[in-house]
């Protein structure tokens, strides 16, 4: 059992006097991959918000145990997608504690850009401006900008708003090989059933004010223990400034690694979008 | 041409339209890109009634207007907390109150004529003290916005995100109300009350038709402003119009050929 990265302990939350969450546990384990669904206005953005200390708790407590937490916010409204920045100036603010108050990008900072917009299969949209990108590629730009501070923790508030299915199905790819390539711990907030269900660990249900484990998910997730890992990254992210390996990591290093690696053989492919879970046969895992 | 230079009141209006077209589009960028576009509006009319305090109470006008406009701005702050999603109905309701203030404190004024000049501005007949606070306010703006460029822009974009990351949002929108509430009160004299809020925001319309990253949005709503002072003043002069209008008019007339030939992506 991995150490847990989440802890949501006997937690209760109101709106004034309207109970959004009532009594609600939980535990998101260190590079789980995690799903929490519900219809709108069940209570998973108020969840979101008290794991992102955006909101505190009325009774209980959430520890998250993560130094940084990537936060990638809902794009599809026209606040966020007709901002005019490009996609550069818009992953650097990921950076902005880093480079400090008062001072300016420096060069080392452009280059984690550069790669972790590699990393997403943005890199020649760098110079692009936002608005001028599709949803689904708002929506990779965000997912870099929140992976450029190298969070150990990714929170992901809606991912596939405005987005088409297949712009939908790259995205996830690209969650599923941050999870499995480099063990990153993730949790998604969603109303998409189907996905969530083919690409996470396990995933909870938001209803009622309270929050319960799918069943259906815990078959999956024994199912995949075996698959996932809970133990150590395979590799260390090109982002991760610590990192001392090669910088210019490419997609298609990340498939002939792959080749390589019997025991990567069920990570879905890039291109072909393939997944080895639907090849055995079991749609809902 | 440059005849018009020989007058000392021409020199000191350039030189003011200059500073004044630098700082505004500054401002106008941050407040239009938080979709608060009429907040230099709603300011420039509140400045009004701190303008009429001013000539009652027999102290300088721009002081009261300074003084009026930085409580009316942080009254629209506190209000929009309290409408979060609906910000335009805290803009509509301090519009309102300088509004109806200032018309009735207008009223009072036996100095018609000085208080008609705060409507319209008067660029051709500003003091060395407006000069100096013109100037002093300038650096303020510039060196703050400089040194807060990446916050700036990261709290328009994304405040949640910014509050996340560590960003003092709290104090940043403060300092930002600030001089939100400065620059227009210094700037109302100038070019009019009425007409700060089309220079806050018709530069920043231009540069968003033709700039390719926040960068040069900022650096061509400035380019545009400076621009539409300099032909504005220009043709005010040899046409022996009223500069405010013929300024703010100019930047009209070179934003609509723009958004007809912009490509919506």
């Amino acid at each position: 059992m991995g150490k847990p990265m989440i802890t949501v302990r006997n937690v209760s939350f109101a709106y004034g006097r309207d109970n959004v969450l009532t009594d609600v546990n939980f535990i998101v384990e260190e590079q789980e991959y995690v799903g929490i669904i519900g219809a709108n206005g069940a209570g998973k953005s108020t969840l979101m918000k008290l794991i992102l200390g955006q909101l505190t708790p009325s009774k209980g407590d959430v520890v998250v145990a993560a130094d940084s937490v990537g936060y990638v916010p809902q794009v599809g409204f026209s606040a966020v997608s007709n901002f005019p920045a490009n996609v550069e100036e818009i992953v650097l603010t990921g950076l902005n504690k880093e480079i400090g108050m008062f001072h300016f990008p420096k060069k080392e900072h452009r280059k984690r850009v550069y790669d972790v917009l590699q990393l997403a299969g943005m890199e020649d949209y760098r110079k692009r401006m936002l608005s001028e990108l599709s949803g689904g590629q708002q929506q990779r730009v965000m997912i870099a900008r929140a992976l450029v501070q190298n969070p150990q923790l990714l929170v992901l508030d809606e991912p596939l708003t405005g987005i088409d299915k297949e712009a939908g199905e790259q995205l996830y790819q690209l969650l599923f090989r941050l999870n499995r390539e480099y063990g990153m711990t993730i949790v998604m907030v969603t109303h998409n059933m189907e996905q969530v269900a083919r690409y996470t660990n396990r995933f909870y249900h938001v209803k009622n004010g309270t929050v319960h484990l799918d069943k259906s998910s815990i078959l999956c997730d024994e199912m995949l223990k075996d698959k996932m890992i809970l133990s150590k990254p395979r590799r260390r992210a090109p982002y991760d400034a610590s990192y001392k390996g090669r910088r210019n990591f490419s997609r298609q290093d990340a498939q002939d690694n792959t080749s390589g690696d019997d025991s990567r053989k069920d990570a879905p492919d890039d291109a072909s979008g393939n997944d080895s879970r639907q090849e055995k046969g079991d749609g809902a895992c | 041409m440059l005849d018009m230079f020989q007058y000392a009141f021409m020199q000191k209006a350039f030189l003011v339209g200059i500073l004044l077209a630098v700082i505004i589009p500054l401002i106008g960028v941050i407040v239009v890109l938080k979709r608060l576009s009429m907040v230099g509006d709603a300011l420039s009319h509140t400045s009004l009634a701190g303008v009429a305090l001013g000539l009652i109470l027999g102290i300088n006008p721009i002081i009261g207007a300074i003084v009026v406009c930085i409580f009316a701005a942080f009254s629209i702050e506190q209000i929009r907390k309290k409408f979060p999603r609906y910000a335009e109905i805290s803009i509509s309701i301090i519009m309102s109150v300088g509004i109806g203030l200032a018309s009735i404190l207008s009223g009072f004024i036996e100095d018609g004529a000085a208080f008609n000049s705060f409507l319209f501005g008067s660029i051709v007949a500003i003091t060395d003290t407006e000069v100096a606070l013109v100037l002093l306010v300038t650096v303020i703006v510039v060196t703050v916005f400089l040194l807060l460029y990446k916050e700036l822009m990261f709290i328009t974009f994304d405040e949640q995100g910014a509050v996340l990351a560590g960003v003092p949002v709290g104090k940043i929108n403060f300092v930002v109300t600030l001089l939100t509430a400065i620059t227009v009160s210094v700037a109302a004299r100038s070019v009019g009350a009425l007409m700060v809020s089309s220079l806050m925001v018709i530069p920043v319309a231009c540069a968003m038709q033709i700039a390719n990253s926040y960068k040069k949005t900022v650096i061509y709503s400035v380019l545009f402003a400076i621009g539409f002072t300099v032909v504005g003043l220009v043709l005010s002069y040899y046409f022996n119009l009223k500069p405010g209008g013929t300024i703010v008019l100019t930047g009209v007339f070179v934003l609509i050929p723009l958004m007809a030939f912009h490509k919506e992506p």
